[in-house]
């Protein structure tokens, strides 16, 4: 089977800002998971001149590593590299107690005239108990070696979803704002990276504060909050098109926390005026606002049941900041507001996962903030963290894990934790602070 | 902070002017030795850099927005000043710490700077002069993870504009 690969022109807005840009994240897993699958993935054999351009099978392991879900075998016991299905020794393997080899090949095609180099990437998934094959596959580049980590996190999302029966978030993005301070001044950078951290792209920059990025539920766009203008606006911006920037702006008043419908064809958003903030929905088509919450408590931090059914939102109208939900039907607000959390005095920023089964959010218990997931239908909450700074929950597209911040050494960083609070993972800068991490839908190929 | 721009305004008297001025830090006292002063430089003759009116921040409690009965002192001679100066502006900024959610404290800024909005027009200033923003926690004052810093965050600042 052959998968040709197309891919969108690489972004290029980041080379304006070299300094800040090409930050590499350092991923440290900060509790490994019990019972995680044992698989050995065999450093991919090479055939071209000079050395292999980039290390498949490396890629490939520290993203099922990152999963919690699996735990790769160090590389260095093993006994043979074999590449080819044909010559693997079962028992070599067996001996490791590996259940599953992944064994491949990276090719360098040859050059058409004053052409890119392309390669062409073969691999195998086996089953090393049975010894059997459960997959193969082969894939070609067309725009260079810049495709081929691309290749790996597709190759790890094949692999996951054969054996877990669950869609692979590996070739996905995430969003974060950095913060980096040089001589008491700060600059803000809203950025995108591959899941794991590689590939940074800045796509805006400013002295005043970014923050709220989402994503549209294509993945084209990213909504944002700008204090470029000295109050909170909101921006939708492509990655892939600096030119292409929207203001949404309500008649009066400051406006944040922007939220994509899953549809795409509505905004929700917090409209400020008159110090007191409520939600509003923004129609596209229509460029109309419709107001969703109206009291004079904080209504705010508004986000979309991935059926579209309801907005839930942060709001203190109880006397403390709590989550609500509030049905919604084309025309607006389907019903009266009802409140989902309970437990403790502070719970707020809500996230849906796309799988409509748990809503996670920022939760005080005894003084420290951290994420807290509540199973919808249950209603039993869980603390999947355990410092004290934790914000801005954000789940990965297949409803696995959480991206959120955190504050490690006094420092802004990224964190995941797994769903069932098992594996936990910090991601962070050498420099600057991360915060407001958003994962991206997944990728349409 | 940043220096606050102030636009000289023809001298009124001060309702206040008879109170002990207060401990003013921040604030640097320019004597020139000039008289009729017609530039946009603030100058010592200036109203707002003396006493209760140099007084520009409210400090709040973690999730509150109530103000203290000392501020309340401090707010209501900035309420007497813009009544009495109908052409003076303020922009009300507010802050809070870093814990909880940024969206939730952008709110929760906004909060804070309408309380001090409706003290200023409970006692004479009008909605016109008056402007309220809020930059949640994302303009700290300072960047400590602790309470000693948080509890400088968590403000509103007076910011009197000239026109």
């Amino acid at each position: 089977m052959l998968l040709r690969l197309f891919f969108t022109v690489a972004l290029s807005v980041g080379l304006i800002f070299p300094n800040l840009s090409y930050a590499r994240f350092t991923i440290e897993i900060t509790e490994g998971s019990e019972g995680a699958f044992p698989i050995a993935v065999v450093p991919f054999g090479w055939q071209g001149k000079s050395s292999v351009p980039v290390d498949l099978g490396e890629i490939i392991a520290n993203d099922l590593r990152r999963s919690g879900q699996f735990a790769p075998i160090d590389n260095k016991l093993f006994l043979a590299q074999p590449h080819s299905s044909g010559s693997v020794n079962w028992d070599n393997w067996r001996i490791l107690k590996a259940n599953n080899l992944v064994i491949g090949t990276i090719e360098a095609l040859p050059v058409k005239l004053k052409q890119e180099q392309q390669y062409k990437i073969s691999f195998y998934l086996l089953d090393a108990i049975k010894g059997t094959q459960l997959k193969g596959l082969s894939l070609e580049t067309n725009a260079g070696k810049s495709q081929l980590r691309t290749i790996a996190h597709i190759i790890s999302d094949i692999i996951y979803e054969k054996l877990t029966g669950i869609k692979g978030a590996f070739n996905t993005d995430i969003a974060y704002v950095k913060v980096v301070t040089n001589n008491k001044k700060r600059t803000f950078l809203l950025a995108i990276s591959d899941s794991d951290g590689e590939n940074e792209q800045v796509i805006y920059h400013s002295d005043q504060p970014i923050l709220s990025p989402s994503w549209s539920p294509d993945g084209k766009r990213l909504a944002y909050v700008s204090f470029a203008s000295g109050k909170a606006a909101i921006v939708i911006q492509s990655p892939s098109d600096s030119e292409d920037i929207v203001h949404i702006r309500s008649k009066s008043g400051a406006n944040s926390a922007p939220s994509w419908s899953p549809d795409g064809s509505r905004l929700a958003l917090t409209v400020h005026k008159d110090g007191n903030s409520e939600i509003f929905t923004y129609a596209f088509a229509t460029r109309k606002f419709t107001q969703i919450t109206r009291n004079y408590a904080i209504d705010t931090e508004p986000t979309w049941m991935p059926d579209g059914s309801a907005i839930v939102f942060t709001s203190d109208r109880g006397g403390s900041p709590q989550i609500y939900t509030v049905g919604m039907n084309k025309f607006g607000v389907n019903g009266r507001p009802q409140r989902l959390t309970f437990d403790g005095s502070y719970n707020a920023r809500a996230i849906v996962s796309n799988d409509g089964r748990y809503v996670a959010f920022v939760h005080r218990i005894e003084g420290n903030f951290r994420i807290a997931t509540i199973e919808l239908g249950t209603n039993s909450m869980r603390i999947l963290t355990e410092s004290s700074l934790d914000e801005s929950p954000s789940f990965a597209p297949n409803s696995t894990m959480l991206l959120y911040a955190t504050i490690y050494k006094n420092r802004g960083v990224l964190a995941a934790v797994s769903v069932d609070g098992r594996a936990q993972q910090r991601l962070s800068l050498r420099y600057g602070d991360v915060k407001e991490p958003v994962w991206s839908p997944f990728r349409k190929q | 902070m940043g220096a606050v721009a102030v636009t000289l305004i023809s001298c009124s008297s001060d309702p206040k002017k008879e109170e002990t001025p207060q401990d003013v830090p921040d604030v640097t006292n320019v004597d020139d030795g000039r008289n009729n002063v017609t530039t946009d430089v603030p100058v010592a003759t200036d109203p707002l850099s003396e006493g209760l009116l140099a007084q520009r921040i409210i400090y709040f409690e973690f999730n509150q927005a109530k103000i203290s009965d000392d501020d309340r002192e401090f707010i209501s001679a900035h309420a007497n000043y813009l009544s009495a100066n109908s052409s003076a502006s303020v922009v009300l900024e507010g802050h809070a710490d870093e814990r909880g959610t940024r969206e939730y404290n952008i709110s929760l800024g906004e909060r804070r700077a309408k309380a001090v909005m409706q003290l200023l027009l409970l006692q004479g200033a009008s909605k016109s002069q008056i402007q309220v923003i809020s930059f949640g926690e994302e303009r700290p004052v300072e960047l400590g993870h602790d309470e000693s810093s948080w509890s400088k965050n968590r403000r509103v600042e007076l910011i009197y504009s000239g026109s």
